[in-house]
């Protein structure tokens, strides 16, 4: 019962290892069809009568050379976790490719378990695989399962158990020991000889495995081989190069080849012993493949992305509209509510200015952005992701990108409605440092899930007429920036040839219903939760900043002078006196917010920010919007609540907006591009400098964003201003 | 990722801009940008056969 075994999952990219994850440990983990989903190890707990098991979710990777940083992840924990039983799962409707890795963790001789995930798709494509075959051939338990169902899950986890309490044979090494061909045969066992008598790295991996990797010219092991002893990795690598050297000029190949060729015909001869019996011809094109000769279509592939991406501008903002009307006319009553129900003070001027109109404007857009992650979870779960970016590959190549950065960019809000933080994360599937760089600092340019409530706002207060127009626009408008930036970075700071691109288009996969919900919820709980911590506690200080210090007395009199007097002229109670009063509340408002710590910022920064027309009260909300995007939104509507003017006709923040001298349409455009452009959000900010490996690149990141951001501003506000807008 | 000696490819699709190329390689399809594919070296077999 104390006993907690360690089962670690390994597969390669889309393979199912989320999946197989969630479903064991009951966890919630982003699953997508895109490979390399998951990139940093995950882990959760399972457990089963009196089986308590951590499980890790490694990276998924094709081999365990050390080629990526996902391969790197995935290696060192199986080398340094002796104790952990590895569980290979493998795509059964692609055994052959998949039983590569397979292949090189049964040479480095770990406890393992293979799951023959996704057997119905298989069993769909006329393949019927022999598992209990499978499992004499390569000595280890092999269990077909359906993760997404989970079909075989009890039977997996009994062999695991079973291996993990030694009640199950260890894989036998004569078995699975591949013939690299007489040349390189003659070299391993030489050089396997040497690491035994030296007892090189021992404990750590296997000698012939240390061997086969040298072979393969594998840097991180050979590095580590040299810090181990520097004078033994002269004298193997001494013997790599002879048989290098030899297969160079006799077959004119290199030695990783030649492993290569042999890992598949080990696998070949295994797989043609009678394990698959296919029912149609091989090559048949499956539904996935029909669907891909018309998706990416030469000529129709691009414009069916563009009716699709368009149209999710469509249903978010069409569905959305009523259910986010409700959710303000909530917080309009609740604001009634607690005007109504407390006497005036700092208390009540907190929760209707700093609470309800901070959180409220926030949560108001929950429905639109739950809309819009629901259209990318589709897009995504469904594999049209990866056909995106192998369309978009040639263009963003010549933006010194790559195919693989579209992904970044589309969790960042390409489609609108992401997150910079997940997009900084999901650079990491980029090889090249010098383009993971370039994408790592242009994707918080996308309209991250923040940005929306302030264009929403912004464009329904001023464009209310072209609204998914204008939604859309600025997104394709910010796909500009962000690629126009990174050419810009790649041939300056960033200079360096192109990396290759080699992507797997998985085949579509029908999303799970469990799957969408999954993956929208938790986006949107994430956005939820934001409103109710972070956002609240800035709202909270902002309206602070926006309160204190309050007018001198000497000053207050003056108003309370003006009261005094309407209150003489006109009978209590006339329509006209009223107004009168509320119309000195109004200013005395506006004043007091003028004079506070947060107005005199504002008012300050109105030095420079009047070149792209922002006034005072909108300097507030930018400088606000650092710490979280959102809090633009809910800053606007304090800012434009205290120093409220006309009281009769409060209506919502847009409508304000709308009618405050302060803004026009001019304005607003200035105001979005700034807003779409300038620095990112503090925790982005954080993310890039862990991402990139120090804080330089993250002050880089706010100083030059900010820098486009207002030469953008400037630009079309004084243009706009000399055109006559 | 299955691109050894003696592996049948065909090509299945490019992308809009001629490129990149998805080919077919062991039930699978695999991408890759002309000039790095230009490093495949290829028999041709037959005709395909529809």
């Amino acid at each position: 019962m104390d006993k907690i075994t360690t089962l670690a999952l390994a597969g390669n990219p889309n393979a199912g290892k989320t999946t197989l994850f969630n479903a064991l440990t009951g966890a919630r983990q982003h699953v997508g069809n895109y490979p390399g989903v998951t990139v940093e190890r995950k882990e959760g707990e399972y457990r089963s009568g009196d089986f308590n098991a951590v499980i890790v979710d490694l990276p998924g990777t094709y081999s365990l050379t050390a080629y990526s940083e996902e391969e790197v992840v995935a290696r060192d924990f199986l080398a340094n976790e002796k104790s952990a039983i590895v569980i290979n799962i493998i795509d059964a409707a692609n055994l052959e490719r998949n039983l590569y890795l397979t292949c090189q963790l049964l040479e480095l001789k770990v406890p393992l378990v293979v799951a023959l995930n996704m057997i119905d798709v298989a069993s769909d494509r006329g393949m019927e695989i022999d598992s209990e075959k499978l499992s004499t051939f390569l000595g280890v338990p092999v269990l077909p399962i359906v993760a997404r169902s989970g079909q075989g899950l009890d039977e997996l986890m009994a062999a695991a158990k079973a291996m993990a309490e030694g009640r199950l044979a260890p894989p036998d090494p004569a078995k699975v020991r591949i013939s690299y061909g007489e040349d390189i045969d003659y070299t391993l066992l030489t050089m396997t000889g040497l690491i035994r008598d030296h007892a090189l790295l021992k404990g750590k991996y296997p000698s012939r495995w240390i061997a086969i990797k040298m072979v393969e010219d594998d840097e991180v092991l050979i590095k580590e081989v040299n810090e181990a002893s520097p004078e033994l990795g002269t004298r193997l690598l001494h013997e790599v190069e002879i048989v290098a050297e030899h297969l160079m000029k006799t077959f004119e190949t290199y030695p990783e080849a030649v492993i290569a060729d042999h890992r598949y015909g080990f696998i070949k001869g295994i797989l043609k012993r009678g394990i698959i019996t296919h029912r149609y011809d091989e090559n048949r094109l499956y539904t996935s493949d029909r669907i891909d000769k018309v998706l990416t279509n030469r000529f129709a592939g691009p414009l069916i992305m563009l009716a699709i991406l368009f149209s999710i501008y469509q249903i978010t903002f069409s569905l959305s509209a009523l259910p986010i009307s409700g959710v303000e006319a909530v917080f309009g009553w609740l604001g009634g509510l607690v005007d109504s129900g407390l006497g005036d003070g700092p208390l009540k001027s907190m929760l209707v200015s700093g609470v309800i109109d901070g959180v409220g404007g926030v949560l108001g857009f929950v429905p639109l952005i739950m809309l819009m992650f629901l259209c990318i979870a589709v897009l995504e779960d469904s594999g049209y992701l990866a056909r995106v970016a192998f369309m978009m590959d040639r263009i963003f190549r010549i933006f010194g990108l790559h195919g693989s950065s579209v992904m970044a960019f589309i969790v960042s809000g390409g489609i609108a409605g992401g997150c910079a933080v997940p997009g900084v994360m999901a650079t990491r599937t980029l090889r090249s440092p010098k383009e993971r760089m370039a994408t790592l600092l242009t994707v918080p340019f996308m309209n991250c899930g923040a940005k929306l409530p302030i264009m929403a706002l912004l464009i329904g207060a001023f464009f209310a007429d072209h609204k998914a127009l204008y939604m859309f626009g600025f997104t394709l408008f910010s796909w500009v920036v962000a690629l126009v930036a990174a050419k810009l970075l790649r041939i300056t700071v960033l200079r360096g040839a192109p990396t290759p691109f080699v992507m797997e288009l998985p085949p579509y996969r029908f999303p799970t219903f469990k799957g969408l919900l999954i993956h929208t919820w938790e986006r949107t709980w994430q956005y939820i939760k934001k409103a109710g911590t972070v956002i609240l506690a800035i709202s909270i200080l902002l309206w602070a900043m926006m309160t204190y210090p309050g007018l001198s007395p000497d000053k207050e009199a003056v108003f309370v002078h003006e009261r005094a007097q309407i209150v003489e002229l006109y009978d209590a109670g006339s329509e006209s006196g009223e107004k009168l009063l509320k119309e000195v509340d109004g200013r005395q408002g506006a004043v007091a917010l003028r004079n506070s710590i947060a107005g005199r910022i504002g008012v300050a920064m109105e030095k420079v920010t009047w070149l792209s027309g922002f006034e005072w009260r909108t300097n507030i909300a930018l400088v606000g919007g650092f710490a979280a995007k959102e809090v633009v939104v809910s800053t606007l509507g304090i800012a434009y609540s205290m120093g409220e003017t006309d009281p009769e006709n409060v209506g919502s923040l847009g409508q304000r907006l709308a009618r405050d001298s302060a803004w026009s349409p001019l304005v607003a455009l200035s105001a979005l591009l700034f807003m779409a452009f300038y620095a990112p959000c503090f925790v982005t900010v954080v993310c890039i400098a862990r991402e990139a490996g120090s804080w330089k690149w993250a002050f880089f990141s706010i100083a030059y964003s900010t820098t486009i951001a207002f030469i953008l501003a400037v630009g079309v506000y004084q243009v706009g201003r000399m055109f006559g807008f | 990722m299955g691109l050894v000696n003696g592996t049948e490819i065909t090509v299945q699709g490019r992308a809009p801009l001629n490129d990149p190329v998805a080919l077919r390689i062991r039930g699978n399809t695999l991408t890759l940008r002309n000039n790095e594919a230009d490093y495949i070296e290829v028999k041709v077999e037959a005709e395909d056969k529809n």
